[in-house]
């Protein structure tokens, strides 16, 4: 919900345990206490530009959940972070976009010993491009600490009746053919293989005239993960992403997506699903013109990035409890 | 219930002989990474891992996945 400074302060005060997302100017008046913080220029559900506005963007921890710990992970530790998600509970982390956290937590992340079955969530945080307030931060609010390179993380615990899920809504779908293969793990590709033949993926995608708005998806056993296309460059072959590809899977382009905002509401759960943390991407955001999305159980930062066990691109994750 | 992990049924889902789809992201994930991990990986005992990793991780979350629970393993 979206709370002025003194509110959230309030909140702070109370040793109530927040997540908090806006403008580096107005968490930097935050009082410390139990709460992490990350900036962005939009909050979904609201139409003001979270980084100019005197107001700020907070998810309150529920009830039933106990803080375990609030730590901070540079790149020294980022490895230590699955080890403490409590195996009863969730964390909620928040890392700045851009940075060799990032790019790390994204390429090591699906080889963390048990990152699929602890309830990992959060985003991304970002800046608008030339903006005053500058790069993309994170705060550690237990010292009022300001980073830009380490990723700040909320450990809570719940009681044995409880289970926390992290969710991922994925407006889009995949065309049939091509199926395209890459030769190796990682970020940057030369070679493909479209439909069981070699190409330059670089020239392969001047010739179709890709459109970067729309990723790559690829079938995980039932959930269509993207992977987004950086940009790619014919002079230099290369193709570069915002997310991993992996070799041995099979991915398909996207099929243009007409009207982002009444598909995402479509998918959007009707069971009165009260998240405790949602957010979706900056990508959707803009492509979907969501400025003046309705307001609903699932605002909440817009990301530079999902954190779903996983970094994840252009998608809504949302973080919910469930009654065993 | 699930079966054990002495069950055939696990190593037909790991090797793709069963193709299951889950309702719940990590699940689906989780089975996604243990698949890729045993292509051209199909030791024994890495095969041995990955059922006990699935198995714990499907008790976990049974209260999500119960109905994909009961369609995978209910009739085998």
């Amino acid at each position: 919900m979206i709370s002025r400074l003194d509110e959230v302060s309030s909140i702070i005060n109370s040793g109530t345990p927040i997540m908090v997302a806006g403008g580096a100017d107005m968490m930097r008046r935050l009082p410390r206490g139990n709460w992490i913080g990350g900036t962005t220029p939009f909050i979904l559900g609201s139409a003001d530009n979270a980084q100019t506005r005197d107001s700020l963007f907070i998810n309150i921890m529920p009830p039933e959940a106990k803080l375990k710990s609030i730590q901070r992970y540079g790149m020294g530790g980022l490895h230590m972070l699955p080890e403490d998600v409590p195996d009863k509970g969730f964390t909620l982390v928040i890392m700045p976009t851009g940075t060799l956290v990032h790019q790390a937590f994204a390429k090591e992340a699906p080889h963390y010993p048990g990152i699929y079955s602890k309830t990992l969530s959060g985003w991304v945080s970002g800046s608008k491009s030339g903006h005053f307030s500058g790069r993309p931060q994170v705060f550690y609010g237990p010292r009022g600490h300001c980073m830009d390179d380490e990723v700040v993380a909320m450990h809570m615990e719940l009681p044995e009746n409880l289970v926390a899920s992290v969710e991922m809504i994925n407006v889009f779908e995949p065309e049939e053919r091509p199926i395209i293969r890459f030769p190796n793990d990682g970020f940057i590709t030369t070679h493909a293989t479209i439909d069981g033949e070699s190409v330059n993926f670089a020239e392969y995608l001047t010739a179709r005239k890709a459109n970067l708005d729309y990723p790559l998806l690829a079938d995980y056993c039932g959930a269509r993960i993207n992977v987004s296309i950086k940009q790619y460059d014919v002079a230099s072959g290369q193709v570069s992403f915002y997310g991993p590809l992996f070799r041995n899977v099979d991915y398909r382009f996207a099929k243009p997506v007409t009207d982002m905002k009444q598909k995402l509401m479509n998918f959007l759960p009707k069971d009165g699903t009260r998240p405790v943390f949602s957010c979706i991407c900056v990508s959707n955001y803009m492509q979907g013109m969501l400025q003046d999305f309705p307001s609903s159980n699932f605002d909440g930062p817009v990301a530079y990035g999902e954190i779903a066990h996983l970094l994840l691109n252009q998608t809504m994750t949302y973080l919910r409890i469930v009654k065993k | 219930m699930l079966p054990s992990e002495t069950d055939p049924i696990w190593t037909k889902i790991l090797n793709g002989e069963i193709q299951c789809q889950f309702s719940h992201v990590g699940t689906c994930m989780l089975l996604a990474y243990l698949k890729r991990s045993l292509v051209g990986n199909a030791r024994q005992e890495k095969l041995n891992s990955s059922i006990h990793d699935l198995r714990t991780h499907l008790l976990k979350y049974e209260p999500l996945l119960r109905s994909d629970i009961e369609r995978i393993f209910g009739h085998d």
